[in-house]
C-alpha cells in the first residue's frame, strides 16, 4: 500500500471505530443473548474495543515514518 | 491483618515517601542516563494512564451500577482519539515540539499570534474548570479514608474528631506539598519532569494491578461471570433494563474524546512530557489497551456488589467494601493504595500543568509590565518568581478544588462532578481543531468563542451543581432567573427533553462553534496570527518552515542578560558556548543570527511561555517592538520572488514552443529546397531533351549542303515540332508557378459547367477517333451551375479525358463521361478500361513531372505536368480533383468536385 492509502485506512479506521460506538450501530446489540451470562450489547463493546487496539496496534508500525527527528528539534540539545 | 484508620494513614504516607524516592531517582537517572528506562514508550504509555484517576478506580464502578454500560464511554472517547492518533495528536506533538509548547494555553495563544489575552483567559478558565475535578479526587480519597474507619473494629483511631470536612482539608494540604515538593523543584527549558513521569507510571501500574485483583477476588467470590450477572439480574439490576444508547452516550463519548486532548494534565503527559515522537505509535494501541483493561472488570465488580452488598450502600465505594465486606483486609488496603495512587498522581500532575499555565500566563506577563526596562529584577530573580508563582498556584487551586467541595458535599456520586469538568475543558476544543486544522481562524474569534461556551457551561453545568446546597440556585433551576422560563438552566431556550449533560454539552459546544465560525469570518488576522497559523499548518510538512520574525540587531551581551535571568547562569553560558563553538567566533564578538535569536526564544519560551519569551526578547532585540511590517515585507518579497519565478517559468514555456515552431518551419523549408532543386534538375531534363534534338538537325541542315529536298523537309518540320513541344513545356511551367503562386488572374463566373463538359467532349472527340477509342456517354447531371472560369474548367476536362484516351492501351478501349448533383456539389467523372494505375503510383500521380511508368513508354506523351495543373485549377474553383477506386475492376477514376453556386448568386463574381 502506498503512503497515502495507509493514511486513509488509518484514517477511515478511526471513522469507523467511531461510527461502531455509536448509535444506531450500537443500539443493534439491545436484542436479549447472553453469551456466558453476559447481555450481548456489553460484549460487543468489549469486543469491538479489543479490535480497534489490535487494529491500533498494526496501524502503528504500518503507517510510514516521516523522517521527523532530524528535522523536528533542530538547535535542541541532545 | 487488622484494617484500622491510622495503619491506612500510615500506608498512604509510606507509599508516598515511595513514590518520593522513585522521583529523585527518576531525575538523577534521566541526568547521568539520558535515554534509559524512562525514556521508552511504555513509560510515556503509562503516564498518559494518569487519565484513569479516582474517578475511575472508584467512580466507574458506582457509574457502572447506577448506568449500566455508560461508564465505557468515559474509556472509549480517549480510545477513538489515540487510535486516531495519526490525525491529531500526531500534529500537536509535532508543533509543540518545534514552538516549544508548555501548555494547553500556551498552545492556543502561540497559534492566535502569542497572544497574551487568550492564555490569561484559557488559564482562568482551565483553573476554575478543574476544580471540580479536584474535589472528585479530595471526595474519593476521604471517602475511601471513611469507609475503611467505618468498618473498622478499632474506630476512628486519630482520625476520632475529623469530620469529611476537616479530612478533605488535611488531604488537599498534604497533596499540596507533596505536590510542591514533587514538581517545583526548578524550572525546566522543555518542562519537561522525568522524576514526576516516573512515579506516575509506578502509580499506574499500581492502580490498574489493585483493580484487576479485586475483579480477580469478585470472580471467584461470585462463582463466574455468569452467576455474578444472573444474580444482578435476579435482584433487579439488569443492563438490558437501561436505555443507554441515547443522547447522554454519545455526550460522555464527545466529551471523554475531548478530555484527553483538553485536559491540561493530559496535554503536560502527552504532549509536553513526550521526548520522542516516535513513542506516540506505542500509545496509540498500548493507551486503548491499557483502559480496556481497566474497564474489564468493572461491570462483574459493580453487579456483584449491588446484587450482594446491602441496599443503600455506596456504589462508588464497591472496589473497597467489597473485600472489606468478606474480610480481605490485605486485598482491601491494595485497594485503597490504588484508589489512592489514582488520586494523587491525577492531583500532582493537573496542579503542576495549572500551576505552569498561572506563572507563565499571568504571573510572567504581570512581571514583565510592571518591570519599566529591558528585564526583571536581579539575577536569578525570574526563576524565583516563576518558582514562587507555581507554588502559590498549586496552593490556590487545590484550595478551589476544596472549596467545590465543601460547597457540594451534599451529592454523593463521583462521575457526575467528573463530566462538569469535562464539559468545561471541552471548551476549548473547537479552539484547538481550529489552531490545527484551519488557517482563517483569528484571535478574536477564538477568545469570544472560548468566552461564549464558558458562559454556556457556567450556566448550564457548574452551577447546577450547587443545587443541593444552595436554595438560590436550586430556585434558579426550578423556574429561571427572574422567573425567565426560558433561560432554565438545563433547559435552554425551552429545550428540555435532553438530559442535562447532553444538554449542557449541545448547548456550549453549539454556541462555541458558532461564534468562532462566525467571529473568523467577520475579523481579520493580525500578521504575526498569519506567520504562527501558517507555521501550525505546516507543521507536519517534511521540512519544517524556521522563520524568526525578531531581527538580529541584539549584541549578544543584552541576550545574554536575558538568557541568564530566566534560564539561570549555566544553562545560559552553555547555550551561548554552544553556539560560539558553532559559529566559530569568541564570545566577544559573538553576532547572534536570526536563527540563534528564534532558538533562544523557544528556549525562553520552555520556560516562560511562548507569549512572554516573545514579548521579553522583543523588548531586547533593536530595542524596538516586533516589525511586523518587516515580516509582512518579507512575506511579500517571497510573494513576488514565487510570483517572479511562475512568469519565468511561462516565459521559457514560450520560447520552448517557439523554438518547436521553428524547428518545424526549417523542416519545411529544407523539404521545399529539396523540392526546387528536384523541379528544376527536372525542367532541365525535360527542355534539354528537344533541345537536343533542335541542336542536331539543324547541325545536319548546316553542314550537309547537298541534303535532299524531301529529308531536309523532314528535318525541319521535326525541328518544328520540338520547338513547339518547348514552347509548351515552358507555358505549362510558366502557368503551373503562377497559379501556385496565386498570380494568374482568371474571371469566375456562375456557369454552366454540363457546358464546358460539352465543349470538352467535342475538342476530344478527334482524338479518340483517331485511337479507336469509344466515348461512352454515361448519366449526366443536365444543368448545373458553378462559379468557375468555362475556359480553365474546359482545360481541366480536356486534360483528364485525353488522359484517359492516350493511356487506355487495351484492345477495346473506352473511356465514360458521367456527371451528376447532389448535396449542392457537381461531380463528373472521368472512367476508362486500361490498365489502371498500380497502387504503388497512386500517391505520386498528382506530383510535377510524374508520368508513371505507362506515360514513359507511350510514345507521345506531355511533361507530366497536367495533372498538377488542374488540380491547381480546381483548386482555384474551391472544389477537389481526385483519383478514386472505379466502379470496374481495372482502369482509373478521376472525379472533380465542384461546389453549386448559390441560386441567387451575382452572375458575376471577380475574384483574384
Amino acid at each position: 500500500m502506498t503512503r497515502r492509502k495507509l493514511v486513509a485506512a488509518a484514517f477511515f479506521f478511526t471513522l469507523f471505530g467511531v461510527l461502531g460506538f455509536l448509535p444506531p450501530i450500537i443500539a443493534l446489540f439491545r436484542f436479549d443473548a447472553r453469551p456466558f451470562g453476559v447481555p450481548v450489547e456489553a460484549v460487543y463493546v468489549f469486543v469491538l474495543w479489543g479490535l480497534l487496539v489490535l487494529g491500533a496496534r498494526w496501524f502503528s508500525r504500518a503507517l510510514p515514518e516521516d523522517g521527523t527527528q532530524a528535522a523536528q528539534r533542530p538547535g535542541e540539545e541532545p | 491483618m487488622t484494617l484500622t484508620a491510622d495503619l491506612v494513614i500510615a500506608t498512604a504516607v509510606a507509599y508516598v515517601g515511595l513514590l518520593f524516592l522513585v522521583a529523585f531517582i527518576g531525575d538523577s537517572q534521566t541526568r547521568s542516563k539520558p535515554g534509559g528506562l524512562l525514556r521508552s514508550p511504555f513509560v510515556y504509555t503509562l503516564s498518559i494512564s494518569v487519565y484513569c484517576t479516582s474517578w475511575t478506580f472508584y467512580g466507574a464502578v458506582g457509574s457502572a451500577a447506577r448506568n449500566g454500560l455508560e461508564f465505557a464511554t468515559i474509556y472509549l472517547g480517549p480510545t477513538l482519539v489515540f487510535i486516531g492518533w495519526w490525525f491529531i495528536l500526531r500534529r500537536l506533538v509535532r508543533i509543540s515540539h518545534d514552538q516549544r509548547i508548555t501548555s494547553i494555553a500556551d498552545l492556543l495563544s502561540s497559534r492566535f499570534g502569542k497572544s497574551s489575552r487568550l492564555g490569561v483567559l484559557v488559564t482562568v478558565l482551565a483553573v476554575i474548570a478543574i476544580a471540580p475535578y479536584i474535589a472528585l479526587q479530595l471526595k474519593a480519597v476521604t471517602s475511601s479514608i471513611e469507609a475503611i474507619a467505618g468498618a473498622s473494629e478499632y474506630g476512628r483511631g486519630s482520625l476520632e474528631g475529623w469530620d469529611e470536612v476537616g479530612l478533605a482539608f488535611g488531604v488537599a494540604a498534604g497533596m499540596a506539598l507533596f505536590t510542591i515538593l514533587f514538581g517545583t523543584r526548578n524550572v525546566d527549558a522543555k518542562e519537561q519532569h522525568h522524576g514526576v513521569v516516573a512515579a506516575i507510571a509506578l502509580e499506574a501500574v499500581v492502580k490498574l494491578t489493585a483493580l484487576i485483583a479485586v475483579g480477580l477476588f469478585v470472580l471467584y467470590a461470585g462463582g463466574g461471570l455468569e452467576p455474578i450477572f444472573s444474580a444482578a439480574a435476579a435482584s433487579g439490576h439488569d443492563i438490558h433494563a437501561s436505555q443507554t444508547f441515547g443522547d447522554r452516550w454519545i455526550a460522555s463519548l464527545l466529551l471523554a474524546a475531548a478530555a484527553i486532548i483538553c485536559l491540561p494534565r493530559q496535554f503536560q503527559v502527552t504532549v509536553v512530557e513526550n521526548s520522542d515522537e516516535s513513542h506516540l505509535r506505542t500509545a496509540s494501541w498500548a493507551f486503548p489497551a491499557y483502559m480496556l483493561a481497566m474497564s474489564l472488570f468493572i461491570l462483574p465488580i459493580a453487579l456483584y456488589g449491588l446484587s450482594t452488598l446491602p441496599s443503600g450502600s455506596n456504589p462508588d465505594m464497591f472496589v473497597l467494601t467489597l473485600p472489606l465486606a468478606a474480610g480481605q483486609d490485605g486485598l482491601a488496603l491494595f485497594a485503597f493504595i490504588g484508589g489512592f495512587s489514582s488520586a494523587t498522581s491525577m492531583i500532582i500532575l493537573e496542579s503542576i500543568a495549572l500551576s505552569i499555565m498561572v506563572s507563565n500566563h499571568i504571573v510572567v506577563p504581570v512581571m514583565l509590565r510592571l518591570s519599566a526596562d529591558d528585564g526583571a529584577g536581579d539575577g536569578l530573580g525570574v526563576r524565583r518568581l516563576i518558582l514562587n508563582a507555581r507554588r502559590i498556584s498549586i496552593i490556590l487551586i487545590l484550595l478551589l478544588g476544596f472549596s467545590y467541595f465543601y460547597l457540594t458535599r451534599g451529592s454523593d456520586a463521583l462521575a457526575p462532578i467528573g463530566l462538569i469538568s469535562f464539559t468545561g475543558v471541552a471548551q476549548f476544543l473547537p479552539a484547538i481543531l481550529a489552531a490545527l486544522f484551519w488557517r482563517e481562524a483569528s484571535g478574536k474569534a477564538a477568545i469570544a468563542a472560548i468566552a461564549t461556551g464558558f458562559v454556556v457551561w457556567l450556566w448550564a453545568s457548574f452551577m447546577p451543581s450547587f443545587a443541593s446546597s444552595s436554595p438560590l440556585v436550586a430556585m434558579i433551576m426550578a423556574e429561571g432567573p427572574f422567573g425567565i422560563d426560558w433561560l432554565r438552566p438545563q433547559a435552554l431556550f425551552g429545550l428540555d427533553h435532553l438530559d442535562p449533560l447532553a444538554h449542557a454539552v449541545f448547548w456550549s459546544l453549539l454556541l462555541n462553534s458558532a461564534v468562532l465560525v462566525i467571529g473568523s469570518l467577520l475579523t481579520s488576522q493580525s500578521a504575526l496570527e498569519h506567520v504562527q497559523a501558517t507555521l501550525f499548518l505546516n507543521a507536519t510538512r517534511r521540512t519544517p518552515t524556521e522563520t524568526s520574525p525578531l531581527r538580529g540587531s541584539a549584541t549578544a551581551d543584552d541576550l545574554f542578560l536575558v538568557a541568564r535571568r530566566v534560564l539561570g547562569h549555566a544553562r545560559a553560558v552553555a547555550l551561548f558556548s554552544e553556539e560560539a563553538r558553532q559559529t566559530g567566533m569568541p564570545w566577544t564578538t559573538l553576532e547572534p543570527s536570526p536563527a540563534f535569536i528564534h532558538r533562544l526564544e523557544r528556549e525562553l519560551a520552555g520556560s516562560i511561555g511562548s507569549a512572554s519569551a516573545h514579548v521579553m526578547l522583543s523588548k531586547v532585540v533593536s530595542g524596538d517592538a516586533v516589525s511586523l511590517e518587516e515580516v509582512m515585507q518579507m512575506a511579500d518579497e517571497t510573494q513576488q520572488a514565487i510570483e517572479h519565478s511562475q512568469a519565468l517559468e511561462r516565459a521559457s514555456a514560450q520560447l520552448r514552443a517557439t523554438a518547436e515552431k521553428l524547428e518545424n518551419a526549417n523542416r519545411q523549408l529544407r523539404k521545399v529546397d529539396l523540392q526546387k532543386d528536384e523541379f528544376l534538375s527536372q525542367v532541365s531534363h525535360e527542355v534539354r531533351t528537344p533541345m537536343t534534338a533542335i541542336r542536331a538537325f539543324s547541325e545536319i541542315l548546316l553542314s550537309e549542303k547537298d541534303l535532299d529536298p524531301v529529308s531536309s523537309r523532314r528535318f525541319m518540320s521535326t525541328i518544328h515540332r520540338e520547338s513547339l513541344r518547348l514552347t509548351s513545356l515552358l507555358d505549362e511551367i510558366l502557368d503551373l508557378s503562377a497559379l501556385e503562386r496565386g498570380e494568374r488572374m482568371w474571371e469566375a463566373r456562375v456557369v454552366d459547367a454540363e457546358a464546358a463538359l460539352d465543349q470538352a467532349l467535342r475538342v476530344c472527340d478527334a482524338l479518340a477517333r483517331q485511337n479507336g477509342t469509344r466515348m461512352a456517354r454515361g448519366e449526366r447531371a443536365g444543368r448545373a451551375m458553378v462559379s468557375a472560369d468555362p475556359d480553365r474548367l474546359s482545360q481541366v476536362l480536356i486534360n483528364l479525358i485525353s488522359n484517359a484516351i492516350k493511356y487506355n492501351t487495351t484492345p477495346d478501349p473506352v473511356v465514360e463521361v458521367r456527371s451528376f448533383v447532389g448535396e449542392g456539389v457537381y461531380s463528373i467523372e472521368v472512367v476508362d478500361n486500361g490498365p489502371g494505375i498500380p497502387e504503388e503510383e497512386r500517391p505520386r500521380i498528382f506530383d510535377k513531372f510524374y508520368r508513371g511508368r505507362q506515360g514513359e513508354a507511350v510514345s507521345f506523351s506531355g511533361a507530366g505536368l497536367g495533372l498538377p495543373i488542374s488540380r491547381e485549377i480546381v483548386a482555384r474553383m474551391q472544389g477537389t480533383l481526385e483519383l478514386v477506386d472505379g466502379p470496374g475492376p481495372g482502369g482509373a477514376c478521376f472525379r472533380v468536385r465542384l461546389p453549386l453556386a448559390p441560386a441567387e448568386a451575382e452572375p458575376e463574381i471577380a475574384t483574384s
